[in-house]
């Protein structure tokens, strides 16, 4: 028969197995107590003059502006695709820039030709360089849809010495004839002749557009008459600020408005903001005060290789970069 | 009233002025970005001798460009750009770089060249902007159609440097040699343009 011996030491082997096990799980606890507690630390209260101090602020003519919070800026813009290049250029700009605080939508029309750095992509779609020219050229480089809409914003926040483009909204000037109809026609008296291109459309006619008499409306230049883009600018002036009138009263009116302009013209759209962000967006600014459109003065040149330039007057950029993205500092 | 008939020529002639400057102005475009001008040795004044690059929309060019189209495939394909040019040429010692890019690559033409003309100079405007002093190499490609349907592209290389614009849309300029012999291959064949750059 055999004996069982307990061997000396075992037992004390046994607790201090025992005792590391209890370690381990006091550790392992431990552990998992300061990952669960660690953010809960209180934050520190922060330094109110610190933050007051790195406020984004200039001094323009002896007075001190700061950079607005709760703004929200859109650049639309209006593709003509007719070169067959494939980014096609942005002929029309303008930047809305809606501002919660002070519950006002503001608006700058931007000329095509305006001489602006502009960023160029190379044969791979690389960067190769930022060179000034019409800010309207920065879309024909890239894929002319997202890629070439950021490199017109990115230019036209150049233009605008830096300041932010939060969402671009493009359309295919091939849509403006849907946009048109959307908003029941819109009525103008023709100050120049365009019955070359539909006979209804003689100069000194009062008409309501409609379809396709909007696009030669809006669109036509040469032949049309003194032919520069800046007289077709300030037809297209007229005629956006008719058209966003009537849609600015249906979108004010019905909140599903948008929303079906946004289907109606999606074909034609290419846009960083969202169908939802838009809805809300527009319906959140129906009672803001609406203001005329800004512009930025500047002279209009034929530059050597007989293109038409806009060169922005300094002094008018800044005080539009001022009114639309800063407030005095009282 | 030969004065008064004077006085009234100049103010038409005036008001013509006005109306020609007037007119139609063209808007740029991205591709207006991009233009070759050209001098030679011996080149008479109204030879009307012209290299120029073909733009995306010239349709009557189609099949020019889809051979550079399918070369771009081919150069973005490639493990390096040396690669895709050949080890024939010294790109590095060229353009004086170790890390280099293509940003250029279109279809050239060229007409009413002789080669009596001599060697050419040309000033070629691209979009990038390149540095007055800055070295490329302006790669000049002659196609070979194959009688198996392959196509193949014997690549040239010249020297080229960025000059100053002094305006502001010739931005960009580089300036580079071309011999008559590729000129004039350039005239009667199919050729490409790349230039490789820093």
């Amino acid at each position: 028969m055999k004996q069982h011996v307990k061997k000396p030491g075992t037992k004390l082997k046994a607790v201090c197995v025992l005792l590391i096990a209890v370690a381990i799980l006091l550790g392992l606890y431990r552990g998992g107590r300061w990952l669960e507690t660690r953010r809960n630390n209180p934050e520190p209260r922060g330094n109110y003059q610190e933050r007051k101090a790195n406020e984004a602020t200039v001094t323009y003519d002896g007075t001190v502006y700061r950079q607005r919070k709760n703004l929200t800026s859109i650049l639309l813009m209006g593709i003509d695709h007719d070169s067959g290049e494939t980014g096609g250029q942005a002929d029309f700009l303008q930047l809305i820039v809606i501002d919660d605080t002070s519950r006002t939508l503001k608006r700058l029309s931007i000329d095509r030709d305006t001489m602006t750095p502009i960023t160029v992509l190379g044969v791979l779609g690389n960067r190769s360089g930022v060179r000034t020219a019409q800010v309207s050229l920065s879309h024909g480089f890239g894929d002319g849809k997202e890629q070439s809409c950021e490199l017109t914003a990115e230019a036209v926040s150049n233009l605008l010495l830096g300041m932010p483009v939060d969402f671009y909204l493009a359309m295919n000037l091939d849509g403006i004839a849907a946009l048109n109809d959307m908003a029941g026609g819109v009525t103008v008296t023709l100050a120049d002749d365009f019955s070359a291109q539909d006979p209804a459309m003689a100069q000194g006619a009062t008409l309501t557009l409609h379809g396709d008499q909007a696009e030669i409306y809006v669109r036509s230049r040469r032949n049309v008459g003194v032919g520069t883009n800046e007289a077709r600018m300030v037809r297209q002036e007229q005629y956006v600020a008719k058209l966003f009138a009537q849609l600015d009263t249906q979108m004010r009116s019905d909140q599903s408005f948008s929303g079906t302009m946004f289907d109606t013209l999606s074909p034609y759209l290419t846009t960083s903001i969202g169908r939802g962000r838009l809805i809300n967006v527009v319906w959140l600014a129906k009672d803001y005060a609406r203001q005329e459109p800004l512009s930025i003065s500047g002279e209009h040149r034929v530059g050597s290789d007989g293109f038409m330039q806009f060169y922005a007057d300094e002094a008018s950029l800044y005080e539009t970069v001022l009114d639309l993205f800063y407030e005095e500092v009282k | 009233m030969k004065k008064f008939a004077c006085m009234l020529l100049a103010l038409l002639l005036c008001l013509t002025s006005v109306a020609a400057l007037a007119e139609y102005t063209p808007s740029k475009k991205a591709a207006d970005l991009t233009k070759v001008e050209v001098t030679a040795e011996n080149l008479p004044a109204d030879s009307g001798f012209f290299i120029r690059i073909v733009n995306e929309d010239e349709t009557e060019y189609q099949k020019q460009l889809n051979i550079c189209e399918a070369e771009v495939a081919k150069l973005a394909a490639s493990d390096s750009i040396e690669a895709y040019f050949g080890a024939n040429v010294d790109l590095k010692a060229l353009v004086a770089a170790n890390q280099m890019n293509v940003f250029e690559f279109k279809p050239i033409i060229a007409g009413n060249y002789d080669v009596a003309y001599g060697k050419v100079t040309a000033k070629m405007l691209f979009s990038t902007p390149y540095e007055a002093g800055e070295k490329v190499a302006v790669m000049i490609g002659l196609v070979n159609e194959n009688a198996d349907g392959t196509i193949t592209v014997d690549w040239n290389a010249f020297e080229g440097v960025g000059i100053a614009a002094d305006q502001i849309e010739a931005a960009g300029s580089i300036q580079v040699e071309l011999d008559a012999e590729t000129v004039l291959a350039i005239q009667n064949g199919i050729a490409l343009l790349a230039v490789v750059s820093d």
